[in-house]
């Protein structure tokens, strides 16, 4: 059986202006849950909060009804890809997969753009190349849940259609959260939708439902 | 082992500055001697501090490199300023080697 992870009674406010009031998110291993929502509605923070990182008092994150406080702390529950680059960059790219456990080879398999890359520093990379090698890393790791903020930034779309099916296959031991304004991309991974809308977690099963939010425009 | 090559990345970024107040101290003690090893001592430890902080200020997110690892911040600064430590006790002891 899977592991179920649960966050409710979320409640923070940047000057006064609540930002997250009402969530109730369910993700599950085997699955891959997409997150939707405009600019400023609080995505990145939510995954901050799911990580621990960012610490509140009100909030409810729960792994199989068992509570828990500070997820990252904990060895092989979680992996969190950030907006921003996170690999230092003056290490090599061999160390930095050679610290996360990853076979340059099986990189290099996936994405063959890697090939005679493996000694360059990770600042000497390209944007593309530098995000595409982060997320690998996050995706590969072993950990219950992984949340991908905004993966395919940056990446030329046959690396997206690529990390897709590399998505499709690791969900298989994970439950993996994406959040991404590529929708159409992450909605195609997603076995299930989440939109954030007003501070609040709506259930999305469809493509209208987006579109009554506003977060689309209808065609 | 791969946490501990983790943090030895960390601490390279910091080598160059705190080597540095490393060997200030190191001379201090050596020029005015050992009555301002308890000065010198207290100045590394409070240089290695603002050294890390303003690490972590500037490449925030790279905090992010050691938590996926399981390496919690106050590990990670734990063992920057232990390692730094023994590298400044080091220094010392280099300085009042009989030439």
């Amino acid at each position: 059986m899977g592991d179920v992870l649960t966050i409710d009674s979320v409640i923070i406010a940047f000057r006064e202006k609540k930002v997250l009031s009402n969530i109730f998110m369910r993700f599950e291993t085997g699955s891959i849950t997409g997150i939707f929502g405009r600019n400023g509605t609080g995505k990145s923070t939510l995954m901050k909060i799911i990580f621990g990182t960012l610490e509140l008092e009100e909030k409810s994150i729960r792994i199989n009804e068992k509570r828990i406080q500070t997820p990252y702390k904990e060895e092989g529950i979680m992996g969190y890809l950030p907006q921003d680059d996170f690999v230092p960059g003056h290490i090599k790219l061999k160390t930095a997969l050679n610290i996360y456990e990853i076979d340059p080879e099986e990189l290099i398999s996936d994405f063959p753009v890697f090939n005679g890359l493996m000694n360059e520093k990770m600042k000497n990379l390209s944007g593309g190349e530098h995000r595409l090698a982060e997320c690998y890393m996050i995706l590969k790791k072993k950990a219950k849940f992984v949340l991908l903020d905004e993966p395919f930034s940056y990446l030329a779309p046959l690396q997206v259609q690529k990390l897709k099916e590399i998505m499709k296959l690791e969900k298989s031991n994970k439950g993996i959260i994406i959040t991404d304004h590529m929708y159409k991309d992450v909605q195609e991974v997603s076995d299930t939708m989440y939109l954030l809308h007003q501070g609040k977690s709506h259930s999305i099963t469809n493509e209208n439902q987006l579109i009554e939010f506003g977060y689309i425009n209808r065609k | 082992m791969n946490k501990v090559k983790a943090i030895f990345i960390y601490y390279s970024q910091l080598f160059v500055p705190t080597s540095i107040c490393s060997l200030v101290a190191s001379g201090v003690v050596h020029s005015y001697g050992w009555i301002l090893f308890t000065i010198a001592f207290w100045f590394k430890i409070i240089t290695t501090l603002v050294i890390i902080y303003f690490n972590n200020m500037f490449r925030e997110d790279e905090i992010y490199f050691y938590y996926n690892r399981g390496i919690r911040r106050t590990k990670l600064f734990g063992s920057i300023v232990t390692i730094d430590m023994i590298l400044f006790i080091l220094i010392l002891i280099l300085f009042f080697q009989p030439r």
